[in-house]
């Protein structure tokens, strides 16, 4: 094993980029290791993990192929079953079976293991099992307080809120929240320094339940952008909260406990306090899994955020992935494997990753006798890591007898229609049917590349009558020859370039298409793009407006976002999020245009003489009159000065919520054309050099 | 980027006290003359509604495990069902049905989705879910959120 070196999150993902490439397709252990109490070198096995980068996407190579898994959260975790968790954590913590506090130091360490579901719940693996009634009003409509509990803390509640209720909901964390882990964590100091008999299961809990907790309030703090509100609140109510425990072993070992029911009611001071302060109709909620504080917040006359307290039992022998559905809005949000090792090393320890078979060993710790730890750890979110039986990995070159992934995936995209279609990915043999396709030349797959990429090459290309592959990739700045493949195929099924074998050779189709992108002739580009087939296939799905057609039947569902861009640059088509592909091949004339712009105007300002978003009436041209976002730029001011219309316009901060509405653009730099991809609700789009977040509109004289 | 494709839509209801007379006008001309009221209907509220924005059928390899899931799923919980015959916990068969498959060899696999993630610059990646996974995992969230709630139903379209 190496020596501990202090790692980020993304220098320990390269490293275990390069440890799951070693240990591809073998069985990796994933456990976890408190060194105190412990037995020596003794770690707590908690399942498998498994990988799933899938195949190289064009322009990456193989190390950042498992990287971008690692850091996405493409993968599997096989929990152990929890019988054998509590088994090994007995025979771990050396508890034997006549212990005369058997029963007491079993239930410890059953809480100290709760801890694993609550690593897996703060960081989004599962989810915290919310009250129904309090499910049903979210997501939150309206801005809303949620008071957190410790419980709340420690057991992935607070998290859950910021994850997805932020920013409609508001975090305050009463001090008594931070006093209570700070009670914890010097319990667990004064158990790690001098550690009496009989005391490892209360030492495993108060490790898990001190730095989790710690850690999701510094998450919270130093790892998100949530506003969190800090009451005041007097020293003097904190005052009697802590007193020596009563039990035997908390006495003898010196150890403080907080008195619960005053903790609680401090928590319950704080919601209130809060709810004085702030306008009458504005919700707070406790958020808790103790029942106690519940029922009394309810007595009380105010809304609890009640969830059920999470067990083990909640992920014991479940297969949790790294990639999951939002629970409010069906997207997929990614878990990254080193925040859950990340979690699981703060909470216990050490957490590793083990490959038996090909004796490679990766683990990161939080703690340990030579390991320092500095502000600047948490403020950055570095730990400690080390490995052995892996080298450095660099990426591993695919030499051209291989099929390469591009192609496999370019003939396996056809899709079949129809309800019982099975998955592509999963096809027997795929490498043989690529053979095939690649053999006939036909070109009916779809492709995956960089539109930036595709531009530099169609200017390298511009330039010379031929380039050699290695040109070709130094135009594009890639590596390995397997990366120009979706480009070439791309180019080549438009006529664009012949030849492909040896040298890419180009035609007057691509002298015409550069000839068109430098000019901004964005027509002339897409007649150019229409002669793809592919890319003409994915056209006709939009125009017939059938968003399934477009899915499921024209292109591969992983080339569908190059596919948007290369019409959104064209200004064939534009994306809004969250509802479909819209066709825009509308060009109406200035007056034809004013109506246009009028009538969307009108629909958003319910004929009243307000300023309306910008970005909003932008994509009402889009969806009911199909006219592109760069079309209705232009067209706006020609129709200003025909005098058809008036606009004026105003800048503001921009609303949030809608950042993911983004739209590729084709501009003009040096004389050269550059993509850019611009939010269209910042109002810098509309009026170069001036803000325009919002919009009003008049009719003209004419 | 997302696009409107309808594949899996899941509501949670349940009976709505009705705290006012409430008459159902059907539209039109006539609607005056032959309203209907409360007492005649059972009204039910939504309590959640979900709909994932991929295909959580395209990790299953084989046809007959789609076929046998969706009748768990899609014609178990159909709206034409009457709600009392689609309740939460009917849910459970349909989870450990999942469970089986996901778990079985070879029998479903990671996709890579529609969504994507900016890695630099332009380029994007697209996420890859094992979407049979994701989504028992998501149900068996929403049967333990529900399954003890009194009269809820579960439907899915």
């Amino acid at each position: 094993m190496n020596a501990y070196k202090l790692s980020s999150k993304g220098e320990a993902a390269a490293r275990l980029a390069a440890f799951f490439a070693l240990a591809e397709n073998a069985e990796v252990r994933i456990a976890i290791q408190e060194d105190k109490c412990f037995k020596e070198n003794a770690w707590m096995e908690l399942g498998t993990l498994a990988l799933r980068p899938g195949d190289a996407e064009p322009g990456y190579d193989r190390a950042a192929n498992f990287r971008v898994a690692v850091e996405h959260g493409f993968y599997e975790w096989h929990c152990t079953i929890e019988d054998q968790l509590v088994t090994q954590g007995r025979e771990l913590l050396s508890i034997p079976d006549d212990d005369p506090k058997l029963e007491e130091q079993k239930a410890k360490l059953c809480r100290g293991l709760d801890g694993v579901a609550h690593c897996a719940c703060r960081v989004g693996l599962v989810h915290p099992v919310i009250d129904a009634g309090s499910i049903s009003s979210m997501p939150f409509r309206t801005p809303t307080t949620v008071v957190a509990d410790t419980s709340a803390i420690v057991q992935g509640g607070l998290d859950f809120v910021v994850r997805f209720l932020y920013p409609m909901a508001r975090i305050k964390i009463p001090a008594i929240a931070h006093m209570e882990l700070l009670n914890a964590t010097d319990n667990f100091f004064s158990l790690r320094r001098k550690l009496q008999k009989g005391a490892n299961a209360r030492m495993f809990l108060e490790h898990a339940f001190s730095q989790g907790g710690q850690r999701a309030l510094l998450r919270l703090e130093l790892q998100t952008d949530t506003e969190i509100e800090r009451g005041r609140l007097g020293a003097d109510p904190l005052r009697g909260v802590v007193q020596v425990g009563s039990d035997a072993e908390d006495r003898s070992l010196n150890l403080s406990v907080v008195q619960r029911s005053f903790a609680d009611r401090l928590i319950f001071e704080t919601a209130r306090q809060h709810m004085a302060q702030s306008n009458q109709d504005h919700p707070v909620a406790v958020m808790t899994c103790d029942q106690g504080l519940a029922r009394m917040t309810i007595a009380e006359g105010m809304q609890p955020l009640f969830f059920e307290a999470l067990k083990t039992e909640r992920i014991a022998g479940r297969i949790l992935t790294g990639t999951q559905f939002h629970p409010f809005t069906g997207r997929i949000y990614a878990v990254p494997l080193t925040a859950f090792l990340w979690e699981l090393a703060v909470s216990y320890g050490t957490a590793s990753l083990r490959c038996e078979t090909k004796e490679a060993r990766f683990e990161v710790s939080a703690i340990g006798f030579d390991l320092p730890w500095k502000p600047y750890h948490a403020r950055e979110d570095l730990l400690w890591t080390r490995d052995s039986g892996f080298p450095e990995f660099t990426g591993q070159k695919q030499g051209p007898e291989k099929v390469s992934a591009p192609l496999i995936r370019a003939t396996e995209e056809k899709v079949e229609a129809g309800t019982e279609r099975i998955s592509k990915q999963a096809r027997p043999s795929p490498m043989q049917a690529s053979m095939d396709k690649r053999k006939s030349r036909e070109y009916s797959g779809s492709y995956k590349f960089s539109p930036t990429r595709l531009l530099k090459l169609i200017e390298a290309l511009a330039d010379r009558v031929t380039l050699s592959p290695s040109d070709a990739l130094a135009a594009l700045d890639l590596k390995s020859k397997s990366q120009l493949e979706d480009y070439r195929n791309f180019l080549t099924s438009g006529n664009f370039i012949k030849g492909a074998e040896v040298a890419l050779v180009k035609t007057s189709a691509l002298d015409d298409l550069w000839k068109a992108l430098t000019i901004g002739d964005h027509s002339g580009a897409a007649a150019l793009m229409l002669t793809v087939p592919s890319f003409r296939r994915f056209m006709d799905a939009v125009a017939s407006g059938n968003a399934s057609e477009v899915h499921n039947e024209s292109v591969g569902q992983r080339s569908l976002s190059t596919y948007i861009a290369l019409a959104e640059l064209v200004t064939l088509a534009m994306a809004i999020p969250d509802e479909r592909i819209y066709a825009t091949s509308s060009n109406p004339k200035p007056a034809e245009f004013a109506e246009f712009a009028l009538k969307a105007y009108s629909t958003l300002s319910h004929g009243a003489e307000d300023y309306v978003l910008t970005g909003t009436w932008l994509e009402v041209l889009v969806r009911d009159f199909g006219v592109h976002p760069v079309v209705s730029k232009n067209r706006l001011e020609e129709a200003q000065v025909a005098g058809h219309l008036q606009r004026y316009t105003e800048g503001s901060t921009p609303e949030t919520g809608y950042g993911r509405h983004r739209l590729y653009l084709l501009e003009m730099k040096n004389g050269r054309p550059i993509i850019r991809r611009i939010a269209l609700f910042e109002g810098d789009f509309l009026i170069p050099g001036k803000s325009s977040v919002s919009i009003r509109l008049t009719r003209g004289s004419k | 980027m997302s696009i409107e494709v309808k594949r899996f839509r899941l509501s949670v209801w349940r009976p709505a006290p009705v705290t006012r007379n409430l008459m159902l006008i059907p539209a039109g001309p006539a609607g005056s003359q032959s309203g209907l009221k409360h007492s005649e209907f059972d009204f039910h509220e939504q309590m959640y509604a979900w709909e994932p924005r991929e295909d959580v059928w395209l990790s299953l390899r084989e046809a007959e495990d789609q076929r046998k899931l969706r009748q768990l799923l899609v014609e178990a919980f159909s709206p034409d069902v009457p709600p009392d015959q689609r309740p939460i916990s009917k849910l459970a068969d349909a989870l450990e049905a999942i469970s089986e498959i996901v778990k079985a060899e070879g029998k479903s696999d990671w996709a890579d989705n529609e969504e994507t993630v900016e890695a630099s610059g332009d380029e994007t990646i697209n996420f890859r879910s094992h979407g049979m996974l994701a989504l028992h995992n998501h149900l068996s969230w929403v049967y333990e959120t529900f399954r003890a709630m009194p009269g809820a139903s579960l439907m899915i379209r």
